[in-house]
């Protein structure tokens, strides 16, 4: 990767020198009109051929004169600056950089832009010789993207567990020299839950690990509506305790292949967070059909929704949409990021869709296996509070 | 006189081209004061009223370059309209920059509260309306369509619809103790702000089809009043008299 980024940059480089030079000559006054000589003509074929590798750099190259005013732009930087919406706020902050290139010879600044889907570019100038100026354009939202999730995960997973070790210290420091039998009883009953739930968290990580190496070995063709029955009745009394109702809707006979116990645990959890984010009277529905050659298991509920924004990153590891009320309700913060590696190992997908206020739908689709067929169209499971 | 209508021309791409950075500049703010209001981001509402210092400037700055240009240059018919547009389209673009800060000040007022689920959900949904109708209305500008500009007063409509949804989310929240009566003001007028951006936004569409076609919305109106009161030749303000 650091070859193609070095290789990339002495290519621009080359170009950028060579752009350079046809740019002054360009800006020659028009009243030279000799005819080029044979040397000229082949150094303008190769200017050609630079140009059309400047024109394959996915980075944005401006090349300003800053007499004139007058600028030469690639292909990449043709496409990402002009008049349309977020062009614009580019093309605005390509010409602030060459205000901040004559003034202070070189700058960058990196350019967020949120309207629709955020997006970072990063902008760099540099003056050149001649009264010139060079200014570059980058999308870095991938890697923005990136490294916010390696940030976040560290500076997450590092609170996650200092937390709980946290309190079993204070805890314990509390029980020393303490003597009355019930002030004991409870810090000795806060530091199991505590540590309970740094081994939750422990185990939570082990688990992923194992699924994003693939170190599922317990494989075999099942029936997951089946599975189906058992997630939903074993979540039955949590919902009764909430006073919603939890039903299951769909076909019978929904043969996959795969870990039993994994995909078992992805749907609890999927309908756990339902559960938990749904208010008094609301009603989760499990939904299961046989579309094509997949199998679509949708978890809906009515509760607090998600917002867009969190949307987006709802399956990064420890990313918490509502800190406090997670952590009260026991979550690690891994659960969803559990969810979507044991989908991807069965070679299907997940996709959210939610509006706050309105509730949120998971929807799981996996392939069948060979044994599938529907030989009931509705099998209903229903218990209302 | 090539030169000079050059020039005047080039002063009119310039113009042109801030009024849309002008446009692309609020759009983007819109989404980011309602990240600001959801999140009770307090350092980001002081970032976004401050921002608007240069909003400001920069639509003075654009306004006086205008009058230069008519001043220098006494433009006629469709250049004309154009230069008197885009004078009056900064107006509305300032005042809907105006708004943007408000809903950050609102966030300051409600800071600490909590907001419905349901509330945040037609929020979120207003935000996005009000900024899809200022980014169509700023293409709409930008390539001189007429047609297009023309349908921005009824995708408005949807914004004024979930306007008034909102407003009944408000009292269903407040009557289920959701929200305090305090925070429900507040976001009740918080909702007007976002109503209001739309409205602008119909305004600017309406001096772009004035630019390219003279269509002017008060028309109607005017031939009413004329067919009422008799011709508009000092007869306006002053309706006849039944004998």
């Amino acid at each position: 990767m650091n070859l193609f980024y070095f290789a990339s940059g002495a290519l621009t480089a080359l170009v950028v020198a060579a752009l350079i030079k046809k740019f002054a000559r360009k800006t020659k006054s028009s009243d030279d009109t000799r005819a080029p000589d044979v040397g000229a003509v082949e150094k303008e074929n190769q200017l050609e051929s630079l140009m059309h590798a400047l024109d394959m750099l996915a980075i944005g190259v401006v090349i300003a004169e800053l007499a004139t005013g007058r600028n030469l732009r690639n292909k990449a930087a043709n496409s990402m600056t002009g008049v349309r919406y977020v062009d614009v706020l580019v093309e605005q902050a390509v010409d602030e950089m060459i205000k901040e290139v004559k003034k202070n010879h070189s700058g960058e600044r990196v350019l967020e832009t949120v309207s629709g889907t955020t997006r970072f570019f990063k902008i760099q100038g540099r003056a050149m010789s001649g009264q010139r100026a060079i200014v570059t354009i980058e999308d870095i939202t991938e890697k923005s993207r990136i490294e916010t999730v390696q940030s976040d995960f560290v500076a997450n997973l590092s609170h996650e567990l200092k937390t709980p070790i946290g309190a079993v210290a204070a805890l314990a420091d509390s029980l020393n020299g303490e003597t009355e039998t019930e002030v004991v009883w409870r810090l000795a009953e806060r530091i199991v839950t505590e540590s309970h739930r740094m081994s939750r968290i422990v185990d939570d990580l082990l688990d992923l690990s194992r699924i994003e190496f693939g170190g599922t070995e317990e494989w075999s063709e099942f029936d997951l509506a089946q599975v189906l029955v058992e997630v939903v009745s074993s979540n039955q009394h949590s919902a009764k305790r909430q006073g919603l109702g939890l039903a299951l809707t769909g076909s019978v006979e929904l043969w996959v292949r795969g870990d039993r116990s994994q995909l078992n645990s992805m749907f609890s959890n999927l309908v756990d967070n339902a559960i938990k984010y749904s208010e008094s009277g609301g009603m989760v529905t499990v939904e299961s059909a046989l579309i094509k050659d997949e199998i679509v298991v949708s978890v809906k509920d009515h509760g607090i929704g998600i917002s867009e924004r969190d949307q987006k990153r709802i399956f990064e590891r420890f990313y918490r949409v509502d800190k406090a009320r997670s952590r009260a309700t026991g979550g690690t913060g891994l659960g969803l990021s559990i969810v979507r590696h044991i989908v991807l190992e069965h070679g299907g997908s997940i996709d959210l869709k939610s509006e706050e206020g309105v509730g949120s739908t998971f929807r799981v689709t996996l392939p069948k296996a060979a044994k599938t067929e529907v030989k009931q169209v509705l099998d209903e499971t229903e218990v209302m509070a | 006189m090539d030169e000079i209508r050059k020039s005047f021309h080039n002063d009119l791409d310039s113009v042109r081209a801030e009024i849309i950075r002008l446009g692309a500049s609020l759009t983007e703010s819109i989404p980011r004061a309602t990240a600001v209001l959801l999140s009770g981001d307090l350092e980001g509402a002081d970032y976004l009223v401050q921002a608007d210092d240069e909003f400001d400037g920069r639509s003075a700055e654009l306004e006086a370059s205008c009058f230069e240009i008519l001043a220098l240059q006494s433009p006629v018919a469709t250049d004309l309209r154009q230069l008197i547009s885009i004078i009056k389209i900064t107006g509305e673009l300032e005042r809907s920059a105006d708004l943007v800060v408000n809903i950050c000040k609102a966030a300051r007022r409600i800071y600490g509260h909590d907001v419905d689920p349901m509330l945040r959900g037609v929020i979120s949904k207003m935000s996005e309306q009000a900024q899809n109708l200022f980014a169509a209305t700023m293409e709409a500008f930008e390539q001189n369509d007429s047609a297009k500009a023309a349908a921005i007063d009824d995708m408005d409509s949807y914004l004024d619809s979930l306007h008034r949804q909102f407003i009944q989310q408000i009292f269903e929240s407040h009557s289920k103790t959701k929200i305090d009566l305090q925070v429900a003001v507040q976001l009740a007028v918080v909702a007007r702000f976002y109503e209001r951006i739309g409205d602008h936004a119909v305004n600017v569409s309406e001096k772009t089809r004035f630019i390219v076609t003279g269509w002017v919305r008060e028309r109607g109106g005017i031939e009413r009043y004329k067919a009422r009161v008799g011709d508009m030749t000092g007869e306006l303000l002053r309706p006849k008299q039944e004998s």
